[in-house]
């Protein structure tokens, strides 16, 4: 056994343990790792959330357990003072430890600028008046500073600098930010970005002072101090934190003569072996061609080099490791969010290289800037800034480190996108080597890879590849790669419909229509995968919609009944009690006082919850199994007829009352509503479908919002589709324009077969045409230009189902054996006494559950009539 | 439907099952569900029991099968089983509760999604026309 040391258990040097670990070096070395800190290694990254709940605990990125289990030692709380290199020895505050090699990640100090005034350097007063923001240590001393006080300033606007504020704004003082420099972050934003920055974060509250040479620190008279900048003003505070860049912590190097750079930093090879080859630096300590890395991504991959490299001359020979390790750069780019305002920063972002052209967009009303800096041929994207919106850092990064050509017009992908489809980067775009995360050098191949290797799942994924669990600035990207991957692997799998059918909803309409097959049985014996399977809840109301969209027969017929969803069983929508509702249908919101006092009468003798809909029609709510033969058998003698609110199919055509009364009506809405309602009534689709006619462009029918939005012109009639309300409200989009009332009807037949014949089960019209290959423009070439020669089909389809169309429930009071099923118990007249309602603005509603007795469902009646005064049965 | 294809499905065997007829042959309907009412004597606190009888439809050489299984959605609280889809995964008939959709298989009324989820199920036999349900007790007189 060699023995291994690792100086440092921050960030970097616990990660060197952990690849140490993963790549099986603690089996070869004894390893023993030195921290400074009492805690184990932490996540620094996050170091603000300290204040805002977090503890050192969750913060932390191992547990001691861990390093047990990997049979490494740790020492925390215990300083190397030097070593010994001739000896092979370190020397610490405790003792002394041989070493076979060294791996020194020291890490930074924070730089604390000369200023007069705040006690000798190495004081205890100069420790508590020198704040700095780097440890949880300093956290804690930050704390008790801020102890009763109001106001702190923070020096230095970089990064650190604005997170430190961050601090003291969750420490509940009034925060100010001190930058030498004229902009924040001068490192990664430029001017323009800068000041978006500043707008942001002076808006919440934070004083930002640029140009500001802090040149003495003297007794304030309204605070602690008073802070003298160098043009003469001043600012007063109870406590200062320093945040003015840092610097490598190569102490312990240069006692021990490795070689050190001339600005500090232990010199490091593209190995990461200092003067010394056995000694080794990683992360921010190390200077490799005269640069440090601030980053903690760089950090991690020299860790991870210097793991392989050590693991590696374990296996004696090194070169069968094949993976020999040559630290090369890094990607310096940074994604984050200050004090919750986006700042991105990509590759070139100050437009250095030769020739580069930037393109820059801002917009003041919204605090957004974005700059873009392409090569002189506009063929490459160089780099990036962004503040105020990451939105498109992902697509931006991946543009850049992939070296992917840019767009004709590379401004495109930094302007508002007005059809709202910005320029993304699909994840089958970016090639296998393209990097996702950079904190833990994730590729696109080793997602692949995790896949293949049975991981299906996000959760899985992240665990098995580490991707996304250093920073998190690549969740968004690395989720959208999981989910193209495994759609793209799920072809064969995926698309089928469920467990018993491998084909999709598309290839089962087909089926369906060219072996002109009528049941669900007969499909399954014919294509499915075990010919006498049951089915399932995702195949068999699917089906029964395509047999519905096809042959319209009713649904109630014996053969279709077992492949019914719930509500198209019993013809009504089952609400949360077991109970349901029901809609007549009331065509264009049109109805007669004689029929509006006939659903009165309904609901009176029932005693039906009664509200009106959205869709222009009355929602009679609380009707139990057996109420509803007698309900409908009302309805229907009092002229309706069933609203098919249950089913996924044609729902209402809303409408404006027109120019039968409205002096501003260009064509009589209500009719064109009453003939298209009557067409479509009763047609099954993927999923519901709702429609409105609008009798003006004041639109006040909301026909933009719908499946098939009809809006009235001087002329006919202008056509839109693919509208949506609902969870993802869209805009239908202009389809055609100026129809008149036959060619609007044929192009509507046209349009919803064309969409029941080629959607996915369960789609919207909006999610089909957003997925449509081709947009919208290939939806007019079938739709209108008849492309496809499909015209003539699809409208003899329609008309087929509109001659076969029977309100279901009025067949279904023809058929006495279809009204058996219609019983709350085959044996027993009883009502269902677990149905308990109470009494609120005079009408009923399910009780709360609380109010019910836990066994009420299998207990006598009368014993749900103690619970409260308030219950009552309602049969 | 021939007379002697209905066979006793759950595998709960209860050796000294009171047969109790729920209700009819001509009651069920085919590959779907209905709900029947049940309760105790008066000696036996009078329990009532709501029961979902299910119907799978011969195939082939397998007879029709009946399934009772409690009527009770354990999820939603309300009396809605026997309104549920029948279906199966990978060969194991279920009931699709209506309401939210949670599985359970028709043997042993267990939920496939939760495994701390268990509906009640009785066996199951035919007598001539006659639909019967075993229970662990004596029936009351007025139970069909």
């Amino acid at each position: 056994m060699k023995n291994l040391i690792i100086i440092g258990n921050g960030m970097v040097g616990h990660h060197c343990v952990e690849q140490l670990i993963e790549q099986g070096a603690t089996a070869h070395y004894q390893i023993h790792v030195f921290g400074e800190e009492r805690h184990i290694a932490y996540d620094r990254v996050h170091l603000s959330e300290y204040f805002t709940g977090r503890d050192a605990e969750s913060l932390a990125l191992g547990s001691a357990e861990d390093y047990i289990a990997g049979g490494i030692t740790l020492h925390l709380d215990e300083v190397v003072i030097s070593i010994d290199r001739d000896n092979g020895e370190i020397v610490t505050s405790r003792g002394r430890h041989p070493y076979d090699s060294l791996v020194m990640a020291t890490g930074s100090t924070p730089f604390v600028p000369p200023i007069e005034g705040l006690g000798a350097v190495g004081s205890a007063e100069a420790a508590s008046n020198r704040l700095v923001y780097r440890t949880l240590e300093d956290l804690d001393q930050i704390r008790a500073a801020a102890k009763g006080k109001t106001r702190g300033v923070v020096v230095g606007g970089g990064l650190l600098g604005l997170e430190a504020a961050n601090a003291l704004k969750s420490l509940g003082l009034e925060a100010h930010v001190v930058e030498f420099a004229p902009r924040l972050m001068p490192v990664q934003l430029d001017e323009d970005g800068g000041q978006t920055l500043k707008q942001h974060i002076t808006a919440l509250g934070v004083g930002v002072h640029l140009n500001r040479a802090t040149t003495s620190i003297v007794p304030g008279d309204d605070y602690k101090w008073r802070m003298n900048f160098a043009d003469g003003e001043h600012l007063e505070t109870d406590l200062i934190v320093f945040s003015a860049g840092i610097r490598p912590q190569d102490a312990l190097a240069r006692t021990a003569s490795l070689e050190i750079g001339e600005r500090g930093g232990i010199i490091i090879d593209d190995e990461c072996r200092t003067s010394d080859p056995e000694i080794f630096a990683i992360g921010e300590c190390a200077l490799w061609q005269s640069r440090i890395f601030g980053l903690v991504a760089p950090g991690y991959q020299m860790a991870r080099g210097v793991a392989s490299l050590l693991a590696a001359s374990t296996h004696g020979e090194s070169d069968e490791a094949g993976d020999s390790f040559c630290f090369q750069g890094a990607d310096m780019s940074t994604k984050l969010k200050l004090l919750g305002v986006d700042v991105g920063s990509i590759g070139d972002a100050h437009g250095q290289t030769e020739g580069a052209i930037s393109y820059r967009y801002c917009d003041e009303a919204e605090g957004v800037y974005r700059r873009l800096v392409v090569s002189k041929d506009r063929k490459q994207v160089l780099g990036a800034v962004l503040v105020g919106d990451n939105s498109r850092y992902d697509t931006l990064l991946q543009y850049v480190s992939n070296a992917i050509a840019a767009p004709k017009d590379p401004a495109a992908l930094i302007l508002p996108d007005s059809s709202g489809e910005a320029i993304t980067l699909g994840a089958d775009a970016l090639p296998a080597t393209a990097t996702l995360c950079s904190c833990h050098n994730v590729s696109k191949g080793d997602v692949c890879g995790a896949i293949d290797a049975g991981h299906n799942d996000l959760g899985a994924i992240k665990a098995s590849t580490k991707a996304s669990t250093g920073c998190g600035g690549c969740a968004a990207l690395l989720k959208k790669v999981v989910d193209a991957e495994l759609e793209s692997r799920g072809v064969e799998v995926d698309h089928s419909l469920c467990e018993h059918f491998a084909h999709t909803r598309q290839e089962l309409y087909s089926l369906v229509r060219v072996e002109s097959i009528e049941t669900f049985s007969e499909l399954m014996a014919r294509h499915g995968r075990h010919a006498g399977a049951l089915g399932c809840e995702i195949c068999k109301p699917a089906v029964g919609s395509i047999l519905a969209s096809c042959w319209n027969a009713p649904i109630t017929d014996p053969s279709h009944i077992p492949q019914q969803d719930t509500n198209d069983t019993f013809m009504a929508n089952m609400q949360k009690n077991g109970t349901y509702s029901v809609v007549p249908r009331i065509p264009g919101g049109e109805i007669t006082p004689d029929k509006l006092i006939a659903i009165g009468d309904v609901a009176k003798r029932y005693n039906l919850y009664t509200k009106i809909t959205g869709g222009q029609r009355i929602d009679l709510f609380g009707a139990q199994l057996h109420e509803l033969p007698e309900i409908w058998g009302e309805l229907i003698a009092a002229g309706f007829e069933t609203g098919h609110a249950y089913g996924k199919s044609t729902r209402t055509v809303k409408s404006c009352i027109g120019t039968t009364w409205c002096r501003y009506g260009v064509q009589d809405s209500m009719a064109m509503a009453l003939r298209l309602e009557d067409r479509y009534k009763g047609l099954r689709s993927p999923h519901k479908l709702k429609f409105a006619v609008s009798g003006c462009t004041r639109e006040c029918a909301e026909a933009q919002s719908k499946d098939v939005g009809v809006i009235a012109t001087e002329n006919g009639w202008n056509l839109y589709v693919c509208g949506n309300g609902g969870m993802r409200p869209r805009h239908a989009e202009l389809f055609a324009t100026d129809l008149d009332d036959e060619t609007l009807i044929s192009t509507i037949d046209r349009f919803l077969m064309f969409y029941i014949r080629t959607a996915d089960r369960l789609q919207r019209t909006s999610v089909w045409r957003e997925g449509l290959e081709g947009g919208l423009d290939y939806l007019k070439d079938v739709i209108i230009d008849d492309s496809l020669g499909l015209g003539d089909v699809l409208e003899t389809q329609m008309q087929l189902l509109v001659e076969r169309y029977e309100c279901e429930w009025a067949n279904a009071l023809k058929h006495p054996e279809k009204l058996k099923r219609f019983r709350s118990y085959v044996n027993d007249q009883r009502p269902d006494p677990g149905v308990v309602n109470i009494v609120e603005r005079e009408q009923i509603r399910p009780a709360p559950t609380a109010l019910i007795a836990s066994d009420a469902p299998t207990a006598e009646a009368s014993s749900t009539k103690t619970t409260s005064q308030l219950v009552t049965e309602i049969r | 439907m021939t007379t002697s294809t209905l066979t006793a499905t759950n595998d709960t065997s209860v050796d000294s099952s009171h047969w109790v007829t729920l209700c009819q042959r001509k009651d069920l309907v085919e590959g779907s569900g209905v709900a029947a009412w049940h309760e105790t004597t008066e000696a036996q606190q009078n329990r009532s029991y709501q029961i979902a009888l299910f119907t799978l439809p011969a195939t082939g050489s397998d007879a029709m099968q009946v399934f009772a299984i409690d009527h009770h959605d354990p999820v939603s609280g309300a009396n809605v089983m026997a309104r549920g889809l029948l279906g199966d995964q990978a060969g194991e008939p279920l009931v699709i509760s209506p309401l939210y959709k949670q599985r359970y298989r028709l043997k042993d009324g267990q939920c496939m999604e939760d495994a701390a989820l268990r509906l009640k199920v009785w066996p199951v036999r035919i007598e001539g026309e006659d639909i019967q349900v075993g229970f662990d007790h004596p029936a009351s007189a007025r139970t069909a």
